[in-house]
């Protein structure tokens, strides 16, 4: 009880909620690179894998070319690459996807520390190496305003470009004819083939949208969550995307909302470790719920497809019905 | 039809390209590997040597690849028996590091059992542990209908945090310096076969063979593994002809679980003097690049152990001898895992060779029945 008397008055503050909309970008901008690809109905666990690499790449593409745009853009080359290995692999050579998926994000995970240790010469960090970081942003009337200010302003560029991510997810979903094509090959890639739309390219398109969505969360982590990279710093939180998506059905204004979620939960583990709670207990709190997330969509699934072949049976029986009434 | 021996069927020629796809796969790793020795040695050519031959230079650099076998070969059977039931189960990792902790509850124990029973005992405990992990995701896939890899993924961070609180917490021996468990028991040890030169090759590679065949005759020889592959070839198929299938994916979720209880227990008790992993080892993701290489053929882990063991032990000499760090047989590991998985790779010139091998088993049974017709007089000719 009195961890709880405790946690509540950090919970309703300005200040929680700023730090969870800056916990949470990564979150965010993986669910839209998920979200892309669940449209695509490609079932991808590399997100990971391109964060990963962005990251390392990123931060040192900054001190290589002594600029932060140009640190930017190697990243998110970065991610791409790994993202357009992934998708020659998975569909033009036919691989299965959960094996690829598995063994791309291992490769990464090693890559990036033999890359490291090859560079710079260390193998836990690259903190030696002097880099940039994404400048933090005051939005200048709303930063007056008291807790409206504390909350939205004052972020990172990343987590602005996150929030901008969630809306250009939905244009290029829901608005583009790019967005319709990759529905449909989702959907049903024998018909939209015979409408003459390349199921393959598309597909490899929308991994590079993804790649560049994944690319600017890599980022995020080692150019602004913090001023390094770390060996594997993204600990799982491309898989949290991957349930963020899954959850909102790869649609990208749910994935904002369930993303936001997974990022309340994560906050919530940070502050019961200031508060003496054994830590390790509250480092599994993001992950469990992620689980607990997974199966209630799952389940939901589930009862969807019984009810969709009852309601198909229904009306079946009502045409017989019909049928002999007439 | 097809005894003559002229005659070949597609199946031969499909295992014929499986086998020359995982050479190919093989060496384009080691290709590739060799690459990343070129670009970052200071001494390239002595560096690719050192790779190509360090383990069967001494003794003692061979006991080291016979001991880094052992663990791997455990985890590969365990992966073998899920993946041939097709359920992508990624908890092995999990339950392999949860195994150890629980057998190590066990042999620290001292005066608790004479030494065999002892480490059974422990053995037991541990096949306890990972049953209670590698059970987890099968049950929810089930129950649930929640993806079995993203939760057995999550499932594998909550226990590195798990792991960490035991080994930090009420399993650490508070009067050692570093974070471990007591120091293990003399009769829960298990015994050693080999001493060359310190290093120490213990009874677990025998109980690791022994496994391998046992998973053998599971897999290939009962009708649990029947009806496990069918599930894994054809799940719909299986359902329509009445197999159980959630039965199917539970009871192979256990046996692998066992295997990696003997095998935690093997090794910490066979290697470690206290249990002291703070972290998960790894050797579930080796399982699985194994197993993949293997075909899921539990006979067939052993070169492949075998071969994971020798590049590593190559790489473990190479990080001595010059400025190539240990990640670089990790990488290559993956490539090959990628490279095997490509069912794409070389399918045309499959396909090719299927067909032109119809065409000529067509030919040669129009032959026949030629021969046929001229010996024994005018007979219809089917189209």
């Amino acid at each position: 009880m009195n961890l709880i008397s405790q946690l509540l008055p950090l919970i309703f503050s300005a200040n929680f909620l700023n730090t969870v909309i800056r916990v949470s970008t990564p979150l965010i901008l993986c669910a839209m690179a998920a979200c892309i690809g669940k449209q695509a109905n490609v079932q991808t666990i590399t997100y990971e894998g391109m964060m990963l690499f962005s990251a390392l790449v990123g931060t040192l593409g900054t001190s290589y070319t002594n600029s932060l745009i140009g640190g930017v853009i190697i990243g998110l080359i970065g991610s791409v690459a790994i993202a357009l290995i992934y998708g020659y692999f998975n569909i033009y050579l036919d691989t299965y996807d959960t094996l690829l998926g598995i063994a791309m994000n291992n490769f990464v995970n090693y890559f990036t520390v033999f890359l490291l240790f090859a560079l710079i010469g260390r193998k836990a960090d690259s903190s030696t190496v002097v880099s940039y970081s994404y400048p933090t942003i005051n939005i200048p009337i709303i930063e007056k305003i008291p807790v409206i200010g504390t909350i939205l302003s004052g972020h990172s560029l990343v987590t602005y470009i996150a929030i901008l991510s969630v809306f250009v997810a939905h244009f290029i979903v829901y608005k583009s004819t790019l967005g319709l094509r990759i529905r449909s090959v989702g959907r049903n890639p024998e018909s939209a083939a015979s409408l003459g739309i390349d199921v393959r390219k598309t597909r490899m398109i929308s991994f590079v949208i993804s790649g560049i969505f994944a690319g600017f969360a890599g980022e995020f982590m080692s150019m602004s969550y913090l001023s390094f990279f770390t060996k594997g710093m993204v600990a799982g939180r491309g898989f949290i995307g991957i349930a963020a998506s899954n959850l909102a059905l790869g649609r990208p204004l749910l994935g904002l909302v369930y993303a936001l979620m997974f990022g309340v939960s994560q906050v919530i583990a940070n502050q019961l470790q200031m508060l003496q709670f054994t830590y390790q207990f509250a480092n599994m709190i993001p992950y469990i719920v992620t689980i607990v997330g997974l199966c209630i969509t799952g389940s939901a699934e589930m009862r969807k497809e019984k009810m969709g072949g009852k309601a198909k049976e229904d009306k079946k029986k009502d045409k017989k019905q019909k049928a002999e009434a007439e | 039809m097809a005894k003559n021996k002229e005659y070949v069927s597609t199946t031969k020629i499909e295992q014929r390209f499986t086998i020359i796809r995982t050479v190919l796969a093989v060496t384009i790793s080691i290709l590739f590997c060799f690459l990343l020795i070129f670009i970052t040695s200071k001494q390239p050519l002595t560096d690719i040597v050192t790779f190509m031959i360090a383990p069967l230079t001494s003794k003692s650099r061979f006991a080291q690849l016979l001991i880094k076998m052992c663990p791997i070969l455990f985890t590969s059977l365990a992966v073998c028996v899920l993946f041939s039931a097709n359920t992508a189960n990624l908890a092995v990792e999990g339950a392999f590091y949860m195994a150890a902790f629980s057998s190590a509850s066990i042999s620290v124990l001292e005066n608790f059992l004479p030494a065999p029973l002892h480490f059974i005992a422990a053995a037991i405990a541990g096949c306890l542990g990972a049953i209670a992990v590698l059970i987890i995701p099968a049950v929810l896939e089930l129950k649930f209908n929640a993806n079995i890899v993203v939760c057995s993924l999550m499932l594998n961070y909550i226990l590195i945090s798990l792991g960490n609180y035991l080994i930090t917490g009420p399993m650490r021996d508070k009067g050692y310096s570093k974070e471990a468990t007591k120091v293990i028991a003399s009769t829960a040890k298990l015994p050693i076969i080999w001493n060359a030169g310190g290093q120490k090759v213990h009874f677990g590679i025998v109980i690791g063979i022994l496994c391998c065949i046992v998973a053998w005759f599971i897999i290939y020889k009962t009708t649990f593994g029947y009806e496990a592959r069918t599930v894994g070839q054809n799940p719909d198929f299986a359902r329509f002809s009445g197999i159980n299938v959630g039965k199917i994916i539970v009871v192979g979720s256990i046996i692998a679980a066992i295997f990696c209880g003997i095998g935690a227990t093997s090794e910490v008790n066979g290697y470690y003097r206290r249990m002291e992993w703070d972290n998960p080892t790894g050797y579930g993701w080796d399982g699985i690049m194994i197993a993949i290489l293997a075909g899921n053929n539990p006979l067939f882990c052993i070169p492949g152990a075998a071969f994971l063991a020798y590049i590593r032990t190559s790489a473990d000499v190479l990080n001595m001898t010059s400025n190539i760090p240990v990640e670089i047989v990790n990488v290559v590991q993956q490539v090959v895992i990628i490279m095997i998985a490509a069912k794409g790779l070389l399918s045309k010139s499959e396909k090719k060779a299927i067909v032109a091998n119809a065409k000529h088993n067509a030919e040669l049974q129009r032959e026949e029945e030629k021969a046929a017709g001229d010996s024994e007089g005018p007979k219809e000719v089917q189209a």
